[in-house]
Protein backbone atom coordinates (compact mmCIF):
# COMPACT_ATOMS: atom_id res chain seq x y z
CA UNK A 1 0.00 0.00 0.00
CA UNK A 2 1.44 3.28 -0.86
CA UNK A 3 1.95 6.09 1.42
CA UNK A 4 -0.92 8.54 3.18
CA UNK A 5 -0.62 12.30 3.35
CA UNK A 6 -2.53 15.54 4.38
CA UNK A 7 -3.40 18.65 2.08
CA UNK A 8 -3.28 21.87 3.49
CA UNK A 9 -4.13 24.44 0.94
CA UNK A 10 -6.69 27.27 0.92
CA UNK A 11 -7.04 26.94 -2.45
CA UNK A 12 -9.49 23.98 -3.94
CA UNK A 13 -7.91 24.03 -7.90
CA UNK A 14 -4.47 23.05 -6.30
CA UNK A 15 -6.01 20.53 -3.65
CA UNK A 16 -8.12 18.71 -6.31
CA UNK A 17 -5.01 18.76 -8.89
CA UNK A 18 -2.63 17.26 -5.86
CA UNK A 19 -5.22 15.03 -5.16
CA UNK A 20 -5.64 13.78 -8.85
CA UNK A 21 -1.46 13.32 -9.07
CA UNK A 22 -1.63 11.41 -5.71
CA UNK A 23 -4.27 9.22 -7.34
CA UNK A 24 -2.62 8.38 -10.55
CA UNK A 25 0.35 7.71 -8.46
CA UNK A 26 1.57 3.36 -8.60
CA UNK A 27 1.67 2.87 -5.49
CA UNK A 28 -0.95 4.75 -4.93
CA UNK A 29 -1.04 7.65 -2.46
CA UNK A 30 -3.91 8.03 0.07
CA UNK A 31 -5.14 11.58 1.06
CA UNK A 32 -6.40 11.18 4.48
CA UNK A 33 -7.68 14.56 4.73
CA UNK A 34 -7.49 18.41 3.03
CA UNK A 35 -8.47 21.82 4.51
CA UNK A 36 -7.38 25.67 4.41
CA UNK A 37 -5.86 25.17 7.73
CA UNK A 38 -2.86 23.49 9.95
CA UNK A 39 -5.34 21.61 12.22
CA UNK A 40 -6.25 19.47 9.83
CA UNK A 41 -2.99 18.01 9.18
CA UNK A 42 -2.18 18.20 13.59
CA UNK A 43 -5.71 16.10 14.07
CA UNK A 44 -4.54 13.17 11.43
CA UNK A 45 -1.65 11.63 13.24
CA UNK A 46 -1.63 8.63 10.38
CA UNK A 47 -0.83 10.78 7.52
CA UNK A 48 2.79 9.96 6.86
CA UNK A 49 3.42 13.82 5.17
CA UNK A 50 2.06 17.12 4.90
CA UNK A 51 1.95 18.64 1.84
CA UNK A 52 1.63 22.57 2.94
CA UNK A 53 0.71 25.72 1.33
CA UNK A 54 3.45 28.39 2.86
CA UNK A 55 0.73 30.99 1.77
CA UNK A 56 -2.78 30.06 3.97
CA UNK A 57 -3.25 33.82 4.33
CA UNK A 58 -2.54 36.91 2.44
CA UNK A 59 0.30 38.90 3.48
CA UNK A 60 3.09 36.76 5.50
CA UNK A 61 4.13 33.27 4.89
CA UNK A 62 2.81 30.56 7.32
CA UNK A 63 6.55 29.98 9.31
CA UNK A 64 4.65 29.83 12.73
CA UNK A 65 2.07 27.06 11.02
CA UNK A 66 5.36 25.28 10.01
CA UNK A 67 6.98 25.27 12.97
CA UNK A 68 4.10 23.41 14.72
CA UNK A 69 4.29 20.64 12.12
CA UNK A 70 7.55 20.01 12.72
CA UNK A 71 7.25 20.63 16.51
CA UNK A 72 4.60 17.78 15.99
CA UNK A 73 7.23 15.46 13.86
CA UNK A 74 5.16 15.80 10.84
CA UNK A 75 7.16 15.64 7.44
CA UNK A 76 6.35 18.28 5.53
CA UNK A 77 6.62 19.25 1.59
CA UNK A 78 6.55 22.86 1.61
CA UNK A 79 4.81 23.37 -2.03
CA UNK A 80 4.52 27.46 -2.21
CA UNK A 81 4.00 29.76 -4.67
CA UNK A 82 7.06 31.77 -3.60
CA UNK A 83 10.05 31.36 -5.76
CA UNK A 84 12.72 33.60 -3.75
CA UNK A 85 15.64 31.73 -1.85
CA UNK A 86 15.06 33.20 1.63
CA UNK A 87 11.53 31.70 1.97
CA UNK A 88 12.69 28.61 0.49
CA UNK A 89 16.12 28.42 2.82
CA UNK A 90 14.02 29.51 5.81
CA UNK A 91 11.44 26.71 5.71
CA UNK A 92 14.72 23.59 5.65
CA UNK A 93 15.95 25.82 8.55
CA UNK A 94 12.66 25.24 10.30
CA UNK A 95 12.67 21.66 9.35
CA UNK A 96 10.44 20.98 6.17
CA UNK A 97 11.77 18.34 4.51
CA UNK A 98 11.46 19.88 1.38
CA UNK A 99 10.25 22.47 -0.73
CA UNK A 100 8.70 22.62 -4.22
CA UNK A 101 7.41 25.85 -6.02
CA UNK A 102 4.23 25.72 -7.38
CA UNK A 103 5.77 25.26 -10.92
CA UNK A 104 7.51 22.48 -10.08
CA UNK A 105 4.47 20.74 -9.13
CA UNK A 106 3.88 18.63 -12.27
CA UNK A 107 7.26 16.75 -12.46
CA UNK A 108 8.36 16.91 -8.96
CA UNK A 109 5.97 17.20 -6.07
CA UNK A 110 4.57 12.82 -6.65
CA UNK A 111 8.56 11.94 -6.51
CA UNK A 112 8.85 14.07 -3.69
CA UNK A 113 6.65 12.59 -1.32
CA UNK A 114 7.62 9.12 -2.51
CA UNK A 115 11.18 9.77 -0.80
CA UNK A 116 9.94 12.03 2.15
CA UNK A 117 7.95 9.21 3.84
CA UNK A 118 11.05 7.61 3.67
CA UNK A 119 13.12 9.93 5.04
CA UNK A 120 15.55 10.15 1.91
CA UNK A 121 16.46 13.97 0.69
CA UNK A 122 14.63 15.35 -2.11
CA UNK A 123 15.81 18.32 -4.16
CA UNK A 124 13.72 20.05 -6.85
CA UNK A 125 15.81 22.19 -9.09
CA UNK A 126 14.75 25.00 -7.73
CA UNK A 127 15.36 24.43 -4.37
CA UNK A 128 18.85 23.17 -5.06
CA UNK A 129 19.08 26.64 -6.88
CA UNK A 130 18.72 28.52 -3.66
CA UNK A 131 21.48 26.43 -2.18
CA UNK A 132 23.76 26.68 -4.91
CA UNK A 133 23.42 30.92 -4.52
CA UNK A 134 23.00 30.85 -0.70
CA UNK A 135 25.43 33.94 0.54
CA UNK A 136 24.23 33.62 4.00
CA UNK A 137 27.32 34.33 6.14
CA UNK A 138 25.93 31.05 8.14
CA UNK A 139 25.49 28.88 5.44
CA UNK A 140 26.57 24.87 5.71
CA UNK A 141 29.78 24.67 3.72
CA UNK A 142 29.97 23.43 0.21
CA UNK A 143 32.62 21.82 -2.03
CA UNK A 144 33.00 23.39 -5.54
CA UNK A 145 32.06 20.85 -6.93
CA UNK A 146 28.78 19.95 -5.05
CA UNK A 147 27.84 23.90 -6.02
CA UNK A 148 28.53 23.50 -9.61
CA UNK A 149 26.35 19.66 -9.65
CA UNK A 150 23.60 22.13 -7.73
CA UNK A 151 23.82 24.92 -10.20
CA UNK A 152 23.44 22.79 -12.96
CA UNK A 153 21.10 21.07 -11.48
CA UNK A 154 18.95 24.11 -11.24
CA UNK A 155 20.02 25.36 -14.92
CA UNK A 156 18.83 22.17 -16.78
CA UNK A 157 16.50 20.31 -13.90
CA UNK A 158 17.72 16.96 -15.85
CA UNK A 159 19.92 14.48 -13.63
CA UNK A 160 21.39 12.96 -17.18
CA UNK A 161 22.31 16.65 -18.39
CA UNK A 162 24.29 17.07 -15.51
CA UNK A 163 25.80 13.59 -15.37
CA UNK A 164 26.71 14.26 -19.42
CA UNK A 165 28.18 17.68 -18.54
CA UNK A 166 30.26 16.66 -16.33
CA UNK A 167 31.55 13.09 -16.62
CA UNK A 168 29.34 11.41 -13.88
CA UNK A 169 26.91 8.60 -13.43
CA UNK A 170 23.25 10.12 -12.53
CA UNK A 171 23.73 7.97 -9.10
CA UNK A 172 27.01 10.09 -8.41
CA UNK A 173 24.54 13.42 -9.46
CA UNK A 174 22.19 12.10 -6.68
CA UNK A 175 24.51 11.59 -3.97
CA UNK A 176 26.38 15.29 -4.72
CA UNK A 177 22.66 16.41 -4.54
CA UNK A 178 21.83 14.28 -1.63
CA UNK A 179 25.33 15.03 0.30
CA UNK A 180 23.94 19.15 0.08
CA UNK A 181 20.62 18.43 1.57
CA UNK A 182 21.82 16.79 4.38
CA UNK A 183 24.53 19.56 5.13
CA UNK A 184 21.50 21.81 5.17
CA UNK A 185 19.41 19.22 7.65
CA UNK A 186 22.45 19.39 10.30
CA UNK A 187 22.77 23.26 10.64
CA UNK A 188 20.73 25.35 12.04
CA UNK A 189 17.43 24.53 14.94
CA UNK A 190 17.38 20.74 15.40
CA UNK A 191 14.01 19.01 14.81
CA UNK A 192 13.37 15.34 14.70
CA UNK A 193 12.39 15.63 10.67
CA UNK A 194 15.90 16.26 10.32
CA UNK A 195 17.31 13.73 12.33
CA UNK A 196 15.47 11.30 10.76
CA UNK A 197 16.70 12.58 7.58
CA UNK A 198 20.31 12.45 8.41
CA UNK A 199 20.20 9.10 10.24
CA UNK A 200 18.58 7.52 7.18
CA UNK A 201 21.71 9.35 4.99
CA UNK A 202 23.97 7.20 7.35
CA UNK A 203 22.36 3.75 6.74
CA UNK A 204 22.20 4.72 2.71
CA UNK A 205 25.72 4.88 2.82
CA UNK A 206 24.62 8.74 1.59
CA UNK A 207 27.40 10.11 3.94
CA UNK A 208 29.30 8.56 6.80
CA UNK A 209 30.06 10.03 10.47
CA UNK A 210 33.28 11.81 9.24
CA UNK A 211 31.31 13.46 6.69
CA UNK A 212 29.29 14.96 9.08
CA UNK B 1 22.75 49.05 1.35
CA UNK B 2 25.26 47.88 3.65
CA UNK B 3 28.37 50.03 2.26
CA UNK B 4 25.73 53.17 1.94
CA UNK B 5 25.12 52.55 5.49
CA UNK B 6 28.76 52.55 6.32
CA UNK B 7 29.51 56.18 4.68
CA UNK B 8 26.76 57.23 6.16
CA UNK B 9 28.21 56.40 9.55
CA UNK B 10 31.66 57.33 9.04
CA UNK B 11 30.72 60.87 7.83
CA UNK B 12 28.51 61.57 10.82
CA UNK B 13 30.50 60.38 13.92
CA UNK B 14 33.84 61.82 11.94
CA UNK B 15 32.21 64.87 11.70
CA UNK B 16 31.31 64.32 15.54
CA UNK B 17 34.45 63.72 16.68
CA UNK B 18 36.71 65.73 14.68
CA UNK B 19 34.73 68.85 16.46
CA UNK B 20 36.03 67.50 19.48
CA UNK B 21 39.24 66.36 18.36
CA UNK B 22 39.65 70.21 17.46
CA UNK B 23 38.61 71.10 20.84
CA UNK B 24 40.95 68.63 22.27
CA UNK B 25 43.87 70.11 20.38
CA UNK B 26 43.08 73.77 21.45
CA UNK B 27 42.83 72.44 25.47
CA UNK B 28 46.59 70.44 24.95
CA UNK B 29 48.44 73.69 23.01
CA UNK B 30 46.92 76.07 25.69
CA UNK B 31 48.06 74.08 28.30
CA UNK B 32 51.54 73.08 26.80
CA UNK B 33 52.07 76.81 26.53
CA UNK B 34 50.52 78.68 29.20
CA UNK B 35 50.94 76.49 31.85
CA UNK B 36 53.68 73.78 31.16
CA UNK B 37 55.97 75.74 29.10
CA UNK B 38 56.22 79.37 32.06
CA UNK B 39 56.67 76.32 35.02
CA UNK B 40 59.41 74.40 33.21
CA UNK B 41 61.32 77.53 32.43
CA UNK B 42 60.81 78.67 36.11
CA UNK B 43 62.22 75.71 37.45
CA UNK B 44 65.01 74.72 34.22
CA UNK B 45 67.78 75.09 37.31
CA UNK B 46 65.82 72.48 39.44
CA UNK B 47 66.49 69.69 35.96
CA UNK B 48 69.61 68.11 35.91
CA UNK B 49 71.15 68.66 33.06
CA UNK B 50 68.82 72.04 32.64
CA UNK B 51 68.34 70.69 29.18
CA UNK B 52 65.73 68.42 29.79
CA UNK B 53 63.11 70.46 30.61
CA UNK B 54 63.49 72.60 27.12
CA UNK B 55 63.79 69.30 25.34
CA UNK B 56 60.77 67.35 27.00
CA UNK B 57 58.47 70.62 26.31
CA UNK B 58 59.40 70.32 23.15
CA UNK B 59 59.05 66.16 22.34
CA UNK B 60 55.43 66.44 24.00
CA UNK B 61 54.51 69.61 21.72
CA UNK B 62 55.78 67.76 18.57
CA UNK B 63 53.49 65.21 19.25
CA UNK B 64 50.39 67.52 19.70
CA UNK B 65 51.63 69.17 16.29
CA UNK B 66 51.24 66.03 14.68
CA UNK B 67 48.31 65.13 15.81
CA UNK B 68 47.34 68.22 15.30
CA UNK B 69 48.25 67.49 11.18
CA UNK B 70 46.33 63.94 11.37
CA UNK B 71 42.90 66.10 12.66
CA UNK B 72 43.15 68.37 9.64
CA UNK B 73 43.60 65.39 7.31
CA UNK B 74 41.04 63.46 8.99
CA UNK B 75 42.99 60.69 10.14
CA UNK B 76 43.85 58.96 13.93
CA UNK B 77 47.20 57.18 14.90
CA UNK B 78 46.40 53.83 14.34
CA UNK B 79 49.57 51.29 14.60
CA UNK B 80 51.46 54.27 15.72
CA UNK B 81 49.38 55.32 19.16
CA UNK B 82 50.65 52.40 21.33
CA UNK B 83 54.38 53.25 20.47
CA UNK B 84 53.86 56.88 20.65
CA UNK B 85 51.60 56.58 23.96
CA UNK B 86 54.68 54.26 25.45
CA UNK B 87 57.22 56.35 24.44
CA UNK B 88 54.94 59.78 26.27
CA UNK B 89 55.17 57.62 28.95
CA UNK B 90 59.05 56.81 28.91
CA UNK B 91 59.34 61.15 28.59
CA UNK B 92 57.08 61.42 31.63
CA UNK B 93 59.08 58.78 33.32
CA UNK B 94 62.25 60.02 32.76
CA UNK B 95 62.05 63.58 33.19
CA UNK B 96 61.23 63.61 36.86
CA UNK B 97 64.13 61.31 37.43
CA UNK B 98 66.17 64.23 36.19
CA UNK B 99 64.01 66.61 38.60
CA UNK B 100 65.58 67.75 42.00
CA UNK B 101 63.34 65.46 44.72
CA UNK B 102 62.49 68.51 45.97
CA UNK B 103 60.18 69.67 43.19
CA UNK B 104 58.37 66.19 42.91
CA UNK B 105 54.62 66.81 42.51
CA UNK B 106 55.18 70.23 41.82
CA UNK B 107 54.62 72.83 39.25
CA UNK B 108 58.27 72.49 38.30
CA UNK B 109 57.32 68.69 37.38
CA UNK B 110 55.85 70.09 33.85
CA UNK B 111 54.60 66.95 32.56
CA UNK B 112 52.75 65.72 35.55
CA UNK B 113 49.43 67.05 34.48
CA UNK B 114 49.80 67.73 30.24
CA UNK B 115 50.60 63.72 29.35
CA UNK B 116 47.35 62.56 29.95
CA UNK B 117 46.02 65.08 27.60
CA UNK B 118 48.67 64.04 25.14
CA UNK B 119 47.18 60.64 25.48
CA UNK B 120 43.85 61.91 25.22
CA UNK B 121 44.81 62.99 21.95
CA UNK B 122 46.71 60.04 21.08
CA UNK B 123 43.27 58.05 22.10
CA UNK B 124 40.54 59.43 20.07
CA UNK B 125 38.43 57.19 17.82
CA UNK B 126 40.31 54.21 20.01
CA UNK B 127 38.50 52.07 22.91
CA UNK B 128 39.07 53.82 26.84
CA UNK B 129 40.87 51.14 28.45
CA UNK B 130 44.55 52.23 26.87
CA UNK B 131 44.10 55.24 27.87
CA UNK B 132 42.98 55.20 31.60
CA UNK B 133 46.07 52.16 32.09
CA UNK B 134 48.28 54.89 31.09
CA UNK B 135 46.84 57.86 33.08
CA UNK B 136 46.66 55.39 36.38
CA UNK B 137 49.74 53.84 35.63
CA UNK B 138 51.43 57.14 35.56
CA UNK B 139 49.87 58.51 38.65
CA UNK B 140 51.46 55.33 40.22
CA UNK B 141 54.72 55.43 39.24
CA UNK B 142 55.07 59.43 40.09
CA UNK B 143 53.68 58.12 43.40
CA UNK B 144 56.23 55.62 44.02
CA UNK B 145 58.82 58.16 42.85
CA UNK B 146 57.84 60.39 45.63
CA UNK B 147 57.78 57.25 48.14
CA UNK B 148 61.00 56.27 46.73
CA UNK B 149 62.53 59.97 47.60
CA UNK B 150 61.35 59.98 51.22
CA UNK B 151 58.09 62.61 50.22
CA UNK B 152 55.40 61.18 52.34
CA UNK B 153 54.74 63.81 54.19
CA UNK B 154 51.16 64.28 54.33
CA UNK B 155 51.11 67.74 52.82
CA UNK B 156 53.14 66.35 49.40
CA UNK B 157 50.98 63.36 49.31
CA UNK B 158 47.31 65.61 49.70
CA UNK B 159 48.87 68.16 47.16
CA UNK B 160 49.63 65.08 44.63
CA UNK B 161 46.41 63.63 45.15
CA UNK B 162 44.54 66.98 44.74
CA UNK B 163 46.45 67.62 41.54
CA UNK B 164 45.83 64.20 39.99
CA UNK B 165 42.25 63.90 40.97
CA UNK B 166 41.35 67.69 39.34
CA UNK B 167 43.71 66.89 36.45
CA UNK B 168 42.69 63.30 35.71
CA UNK B 169 38.82 63.78 35.70
CA UNK B 170 38.93 66.29 33.25
CA UNK B 171 40.95 63.65 30.92
CA UNK B 172 39.05 60.94 31.29
CA UNK B 173 35.16 63.82 31.43
CA UNK B 174 36.82 64.28 28.23
CA UNK B 175 37.47 61.18 26.60
CA UNK B 176 34.14 60.39 27.75
CA UNK B 177 32.69 62.76 26.31
CA UNK B 178 34.06 61.44 23.02
CA UNK B 179 32.81 57.68 23.20
CA UNK B 180 29.60 59.34 24.08
CA UNK B 181 29.48 61.33 21.18
CA UNK B 182 30.20 57.86 19.03
CA UNK B 183 27.40 56.06 20.81
CA UNK B 184 24.94 58.88 19.83
CA UNK B 185 26.20 59.27 16.25
CA UNK B 186 26.04 55.38 16.09
CA UNK B 187 22.12 55.85 17.15
CA UNK B 188 21.31 58.45 15.23
CA UNK B 189 22.49 56.79 11.73
CA UNK B 190 20.57 53.74 12.50
CA UNK B 191 17.57 56.08 13.18
CA UNK B 192 18.04 57.47 9.91
CA UNK B 193 18.84 54.20 8.58
CA UNK B 194 15.53 52.28 9.96
CA UNK B 195 13.50 55.68 8.26
CA UNK B 196 15.23 55.44 4.85
CA UNK B 197 14.50 51.23 5.05
CA UNK B 198 10.60 52.62 5.60
CA UNK B 199 10.60 54.68 3.20
CA UNK B 200 12.32 52.37 0.45
CA UNK B 201 9.68 48.98 1.44
CA UNK B 202 6.72 51.55 0.92
CA UNK B 203 7.78 52.60 -2.55
CA UNK B 204 8.82 48.76 -3.16
CA UNK B 205 5.23 48.59 -2.39
CA UNK B 206 4.26 50.58 -4.03
CA UNK B 207 5.98 49.95 -7.63
CA UNK B 208 4.90 46.53 -7.05
CA UNK B 209 1.42 47.36 -6.82
CA UNK B 210 1.35 49.17 -9.83
CA UNK B 211 3.28 45.89 -11.46
CA UNK B 212 0.45 44.06 -10.21
CA UNK B 213 -2.03 45.78 -11.95
CA UNK B 214 -0.45 45.82 -14.82
CA UNK B 215 0.63 42.40 -15.14
CA UNK B 216 -3.68 41.90 -14.47
CA UNK B 217 -3.88 44.18 -17.73
CA UNK B 218 -2.37 41.76 -19.18
CA UNK B 219 -4.16 39.30 -18.15
CA UNK B 220 -7.13 40.23 -19.36
CA UNK B 221 -5.88 40.82 -22.24
CA UNK B 222 -4.18 37.52 -23.15
CA UNK B 223 -6.53 34.74 -21.34
CA UNK B 224 -10.08 36.50 -20.77
CA UNK B 225 -11.02 36.46 -24.83
CA UNK B 226 -10.20 32.57 -24.81
CA UNK B 227 -12.04 31.82 -21.66
CA UNK B 228 -14.99 33.57 -23.37
CA UNK B 229 -14.22 32.07 -26.67
CA UNK B 230 -14.79 28.55 -25.18
CA UNK B 231 -17.45 29.41 -22.50
CA UNK B 232 -19.32 30.62 -25.50
CA UNK B 233 -18.16 27.40 -28.00
CA UNK B 234 -16.72 29.56 -30.21
CA UNK B 235 -13.20 28.42 -29.63
CA UNK B 236 -12.81 24.50 -29.66
CA UNK B 237 -10.71 23.07 -26.66
CA UNK B 238 -9.96 19.98 -28.50
CA UNK B 239 -8.78 22.22 -31.28
CA UNK B 240 -4.43 21.90 -31.80
CA UNK B 241 -4.73 25.88 -31.78
CA UNK B 242 -6.92 26.90 -28.93
CA UNK B 243 -4.74 24.28 -27.55
CA UNK B 244 -1.58 25.97 -27.99
CA UNK B 245 -3.11 29.19 -27.49
CA UNK B 246 -4.29 27.88 -23.83
CA UNK B 247 -0.91 26.64 -22.58
CA UNK B 248 0.28 29.78 -23.67
CA UNK B 249 -1.58 32.12 -21.64
CA UNK B 250 -1.40 29.22 -18.68
CA UNK B 251 2.70 29.52 -19.24
CA UNK B 252 2.41 33.49 -18.81
CA UNK B 253 -0.20 33.25 -15.80
CA UNK B 254 2.39 31.08 -14.08
CA UNK B 255 5.12 33.09 -14.39
CA UNK B 256 3.11 36.11 -13.18
CA UNK B 257 1.92 34.04 -10.44
CA UNK B 258 5.39 33.33 -9.40
CA UNK B 259 6.45 36.52 -8.28
CA UNK B 260 9.91 35.05 -9.34
CA UNK B 261 13.33 36.20 -8.34
CA UNK B 262 15.41 37.86 -5.58
CA UNK B 263 16.83 40.57 -7.96
CA UNK B 264 15.43 42.44 -10.62
CA UNK B 265 17.74 44.39 -13.32
CA UNK B 266 18.16 44.82 -16.85
CA UNK B 267 19.62 41.40 -17.39
CA UNK B 268 15.74 39.83 -16.42
CA UNK B 269 13.82 41.94 -18.78
CA UNK B 270 15.63 41.33 -21.43
CA UNK B 271 15.55 37.73 -20.72
CA UNK B 272 12.27 38.06 -19.79
CA UNK B 273 11.49 39.66 -23.86
CA UNK B 274 13.22 36.84 -25.43
CA UNK B 275 10.82 34.70 -23.45
CA UNK B 276 7.91 36.21 -24.78
CA UNK B 277 8.73 35.79 -28.64
CA UNK B 278 9.49 32.11 -28.00
CA UNK B 279 6.06 31.77 -26.11
CA UNK B 280 4.13 33.96 -28.81
CA UNK B 281 5.66 31.28 -31.13
CA UNK B 282 3.90 28.47 -28.48
CA UNK B 283 6.68 27.19 -27.06
CA UNK B 284 5.75 26.53 -23.09
CA UNK B 285 9.10 28.58 -21.20
CA UNK B 286 9.41 27.55 -17.81
CA UNK B 287 11.51 30.49 -16.20
CA UNK B 288 13.59 30.60 -12.54
CA UNK B 289 16.04 32.69 -11.37
CA UNK B 290 17.96 32.39 -8.00
CA UNK B 291 20.56 34.26 -6.31
CA UNK B 292 21.71 37.81 -6.33
CA UNK B 293 23.95 38.69 -9.29
CA UNK B 294 26.08 41.19 -10.00
CA UNK B 295 25.29 43.72 -13.28
CA UNK B 296 28.09 42.65 -15.83
CA UNK B 297 29.36 44.78 -18.13
CA UNK B 298 26.94 45.92 -21.44
CA UNK B 299 29.35 43.27 -23.90
CA UNK B 300 28.86 40.03 -21.78
CA UNK B 301 25.42 40.58 -21.42
CA UNK B 302 25.47 40.95 -24.58
CA UNK B 303 26.81 37.54 -25.31
CA UNK B 304 24.91 36.09 -22.67
CA UNK B 305 21.19 36.82 -24.11
CA UNK B 306 22.74 36.13 -27.64
CA UNK B 307 23.60 32.73 -26.46
CA UNK B 308 20.14 32.45 -24.27
CA UNK B 309 18.05 33.90 -27.48
CA UNK B 310 19.87 31.44 -30.25
CA UNK B 311 18.94 28.52 -27.49
CA UNK B 312 15.55 29.31 -27.39
CA UNK B 313 15.16 29.53 -30.91
CA UNK B 314 15.90 26.05 -31.40
CA UNK B 315 13.30 25.52 -29.05
CA UNK B 316 9.96 23.24 -30.39
CA UNK B 317 7.65 23.33 -27.54
CA UNK B 318 9.47 23.40 -24.32
CA UNK B 319 12.06 25.39 -22.96
CA UNK B 320 13.54 26.01 -19.37
CA UNK B 321 15.11 29.14 -19.13
CA UNK B 322 17.19 30.09 -15.83
CA UNK B 323 19.00 33.00 -14.42
CA UNK B 324 21.43 32.65 -11.60
CA UNK B 325 24.15 34.41 -9.40
CA UNK B 326 26.52 32.21 -7.88
CA UNK B 327 29.41 33.09 -6.11
CA UNK B 328 30.07 36.48 -8.23
CA UNK B 329 29.35 34.91 -11.88
CA UNK B 330 26.03 35.25 -13.97
CA UNK B 331 24.62 32.11 -15.48
CA UNK B 332 22.48 31.81 -18.30
CA UNK B 333 20.89 28.40 -18.83
CA UNK B 334 18.37 27.48 -21.62
CA UNK B 335 17.22 23.45 -21.92
CA UNK B 336 14.91 23.13 -24.98
CA UNK B 337 13.79 20.18 -26.90
CA UNK B 338 15.54 21.42 -30.27
CA UNK B 339 19.18 21.08 -31.42
CA UNK B 340 20.55 24.91 -30.84
CA UNK B 341 23.36 25.94 -32.52
CA UNK B 342 24.93 28.88 -30.17
CA UNK B 343 27.74 31.12 -31.76
CA UNK B 344 31.10 31.21 -30.02
CA UNK B 345 30.95 34.48 -27.77
CA UNK B 346 34.03 36.58 -28.08
CA UNK B 347 33.71 38.75 -25.48
CA UNK B 348 35.89 38.75 -22.34
CA UNK B 349 35.27 36.29 -19.06
CA UNK B 350 32.22 34.84 -20.85
CA UNK B 351 31.88 31.39 -21.89
CA UNK B 352 29.75 28.86 -22.99
CA UNK B 353 28.72 25.32 -22.96
CA UNK B 354 26.95 22.51 -24.85
CA UNK B 355 25.32 19.39 -23.54
CA UNK B 356 22.96 17.07 -25.76
CA UNK B 357 21.11 14.12 -23.55
CA UNK B 358 17.97 11.98 -24.20
CA UNK B 359 16.65 14.95 -26.93
CA UNK B 360 17.75 17.61 -24.91
CA UNK B 361 19.90 20.40 -25.58
CA UNK B 362 21.15 22.34 -22.11
CA UNK B 363 23.21 25.66 -23.71
CA UNK B 364 25.07 27.63 -20.41
CA UNK B 365 26.83 31.24 -20.81
CA UNK B 366 28.44 31.70 -18.23
CA UNK B 367 30.04 35.65 -17.30
CA UNK B 368 32.39 35.25 -14.89
CA UNK B 369 34.54 38.55 -14.43
CA UNK B 370 38.62 37.65 -12.79
CA UNK B 371 38.52 39.76 -10.09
Amino acid sequence: MGPSIVIVDDHPAIVDGVRAWCARARPEIRVLAAGPRVEVALEEPDAEAVVFDLQLAPGTPAFGDLTRLVDAGRRVVVYSQHADSDTALRCLELGAATYLTKAEGPEHLIPALYAVVQDRPYTPPVLGGAMAADRRPDRPVLSEREREVLLAWFESDSKQLVAQRFHLSVKTVDTYIGRVRIKYADAGRPATTKAALVARALQDGLIDLAGL
Amino acid sequence: MAPVSGELDGELSARLLRGLRIAQTVITLVILFGLTLPNLLAAVAAYHPAWAAPVGWALLVAVAAVDALLVARHCFWGRARAPVALGVLALAVTMPLALDPAELGGPAQGTLGVVGWIWVLLFAGAPLRGLVALILGHLLIVLGLLVATGRTDRVTLVAFGITAVAVTSFQLAVALAGSALRAVARQAVEAAESEARARTAEEVARTVHADREARYAELRAVALPLLQGIGEGTLDPSDAQVQQAAARAAARLRRMFAEEGDADDALAAELAALIDIAERRGVVVRYSERGPRPVPPPDAAGALLASAEAALHAARAAARVTLAGVGGAVVVGVVTDGAARVPLPDVADVGTSTVEAGGATWVEARWAPRS
